[in-house]
């Protein structure tokens, strides 16, 4: 069965699932952070945020910091093994 | 499965190599760099006050390591209040650094006065050598090759300054290279990472 996964390949979600991989699994990461790594807006790491929930793959958990809302965004299991996957394929296909 | 041909592959791949790394180097910014900016300022102060004056340099590192520890306190308190990165093991990792740097002070400190050690500059070579091993320890311990570079890079160093130069211009040396190899780092990570 492949690996290669259709909605982890397309670009921007490629860059989230990759910098959010780079945590342990129980680590999550500000929305704020992600955004200014990514180089993104709001509602475009927020679409792409939210089709990755829509599948399983990613958690988004608002909270209030020091009386401030905040969103902390965190791979799933499912996320994770996704992305192993795509990855291993990716480098199948280079051989 | 989509038709992706070996350089979109190989495109892909570097591009997940990339983001891995920038966020790798963010969040050590985030997390470390004003520890190291903090800590090489003491260092500088401490190391240049012992080349300048003879007298009172005791209580000039007293002085400072407190404000430094101060410092560092001030910025993991503030780091836990409004993390980067949230875990539930994120308390507990900051109280097993503090504890960690703990027990490496302690041992340089109580290495540098109970050994026989016959010169100053040979109990400073024990002091930032202990310290220095905590910092490669710790870049291990949390896998940030930065850090563990920080540690040999100062302590080599050390070794060369103290093998080299004499015991007044060695103070010296280690501002700069001890000092200016905590703070110029950090100062890097700060600006270039973030």
């Amino acid at each position: 069965m492949s690996g290669f996964n259709e909605i982890i390949h397309q670009p921007i979600r490629l860059r989230i699932v990759s910098a959010l991989a780079t945590l342990g699994p129980e680590e999550r990461v500000d929305f704020t952070h992600l955004k200014t790594l990514l180089k993104l807006s709001d509602g475009n790491l927020g679409a792409h945020l939210l089709k990755l929930e829509e599948v399983g793959y990613l958690t988004q958990e608002k909270t209030f910091v020091q009386r401030k809302p905040r969103t902390y965004l965190q791979l799933t299991a499912a996320g994770r093994t996704a992305f192993r996957a795509h990855v291993a394929e990716l480098k199948k296909i280079l051989g | 499965m989509a038709d992706i041909t070996p350089a979109e592959a190989r495109e892909s791949l570097a591009d997940i190599d990339f983001t891995a790394r920038q966020m790798r180097r963010t969040l050590a910014a985030s997390q470390f760099s004003s520890h190291l900016m903090t800590w090489g300022l003491v260092w500088v102060a401490g190391f240049g006050s012992s080349y300048l004056f003879s007298h009172g340099i005791g209580l000039v590192w007293t002085v400072l390591v407190s404000l430094g520890i101060a410092c560092s306190l001030g910025l993991g308190i503030a780091e836990q209040r409004r993390p980067v990165v949230q875990s539930a093991q994120g308390r507990k990792l900051g109280l097993q650094i503090l504890l960690f740097w703990t027990a490496i002070i302690a041992y340089a400190e109580v290495l540098g006065w109970l050994l026989p050690l016959p010169t100053v500059g040979a109990r400073v070579v024990v002091i930032v050598t202990i310290v220095m091993l905590g910092y490669v320890v710790l870049g291990i311990w949390l896998r940030s090759s930065i850090l563990s570079l920080i540690g040999l890079g100062v302590t080599l160093a050390t070794f060369a300054g103290w093998h080299w130069l004499p015991p007044k211009d060695f103070m010296l040396w280690m501002a700069v290279f001890g000092g200016g190899g905590l703070f110029v780092p950090g100062l890097y990570v700060q600006l270039r990472w973030k």
